[in-house]
């Protein structure tokens, strides 16, 4: 994920949990535990590897620190806007998967049976 | 049953000592305090403990990789070190194996002469080991020595004469019984002498030239010199590379 580039694509595929924790920052700003709680419903993800992938994703510029709480103890972040594109791209990625699936008579109801 | 936050607080703030100190640095606090919150809301302490020290062991797994990049001019450094290191140890052994190769030959003449006793005819036509013929031929000699160290017969000689090592060899020939070394009489003769001591109180010397051989393991030394050179620029530009600003989404 240390990649710094122009094009969304090139981000692409993204791992669950870095679909997971860019998806939970979609709606706004986020503290780490709030994104963890969230991204939980999309992929396994423990504190070492939440704090890792924003660092990643920190470093590669797809998301920004917003600032400290007030009691230092908690960092907020948010998504920059090439990190809006590389989701909606993933996104796309995901809904063309999604429709091969159907084109081929997957149907989600089996996965419970 | 839940355990007593602080313990487990205690203790994963030891666990967080596994991590990079830069990491920890960064992140500690707020690693602690989604610990503590996450703890808090779990309804089942087994699979919150258990999915806690997987995530722990993964992710320093991960961080330490991470920091590990070659980009890194310390991590460079470290790889060159060993890199040059390996590539030192493939030149000596190699040069070893050379080396204990030009033994074979001279050994096996002074194994065949002193089973015989020293009966061994070694009167043949002499070869002249200062030409050039013999030094590139890489046939053996031998030369049978008397106790105090004169040769009395051979199949070589060093400008007409029969070889005259120095006289030192005689006494670890005498002390220990065998001996090899290199013999070097003029700067472009090299000799695989390989000696031992007789039963009747003499001694007998086989040689090889080492030209040959030598050329080969300056050769291989080249090739590894190309080599080491080309790890140096590449983790040097690995570095400068690293180095480069990049263009920010």
């Amino acid at each position: 994920m240390e990649k710094r580039l122009d094009s969304p694509e090139a981000f692409l595929p993204l791992t669950p949990a870095v679909f997971a924790i860019l998806l939970a920052l979609a709606d706004g700003e986020k503290h780490g535990y709030a994104i963890m709680q969230e991204a939980r419903q999309h992929a396994a993800m423990g504190p070492g590897t939440l704090y890792g992938s924003l660092d990643r994703l920190v470093t590669a510029g797809l998301v920004e620190e917003a600032g400290l709480s007030e009691d230092e103890r908690r960092r907020y972040y948010r998504l920059k806007g090439i990190g809006v594109r590389v989701l909606a791209a993933e996104t796309a990625r995901l809904e063309g998967a999604v429709r091969r699936a159907r084109g081929k008579g997957v149907v989600t109801g089996e996965a419970r049976a | 049953m839940k355990i007593p936050e602080q313990w487990l607080m205690r203790a994963y703030g030891a666990a967080l000592e596994l991590y990079p100190a830069a990491f920890r640095a960064k992140y500690g606090v707020q690693m602690m305090d989604a610990v503590r919150l996450g703890h808090r809301a779990s309804t089942n302490e087994f699979q919150f403990l258990a999915n806690l020290a997987w995530d722990t062991v993964w992710a320093c797994l991960r961080e330490h990789w991470r920091e590990a990049s070659p980009a890194r001019p310390g991590y460079a450094m470290a790889f060159a070190a060993f890199f040059t290191g390996m590539l030192l140890t493939v030149a000596v052994s190699y040069q070893q194996v050379l080396r204990v190769g030009a033994d074979r030959q001279p050994r096996r003449l002074v194994e065949a002469i002193r089973s015989a006793q020293g009966q061994v005819e070694v009167e043949g036509p002499r070869m002249e080991i200062a030409s050039a013929e013999w030094l590139e031929a890489g046939r053996a000699f031998a030369v049978i020595y008397d106790g105090s160290g004169r040769a009395v017969a051979g199949d070589a000689t060093l400008h007409g004469a029969l070889p005259q090592p120095p006289r030192g060899i005689f006494g670890v020939l005498r002390e220990r019984g065998w001996d090899h070394v290199t013999w070097q009489p003029e700067p472009s003769i090299r000799v695989a002498l390989v000696g031992a001591r007789l039963a009747d109180g003499g001694y007998v010397l086989a040689g090889q030239s080492l030209t040959r051989s030598e050329r080969q393991d300056a050769r291989f030394h080249d090739l590894l010199l190309w080599i080491w050179l080309g790890m140096v620029v590449t983790a040097v530009g690995i570095v400068l590379l690293g180095r480069l600003p990049v263009p920010n989404g």
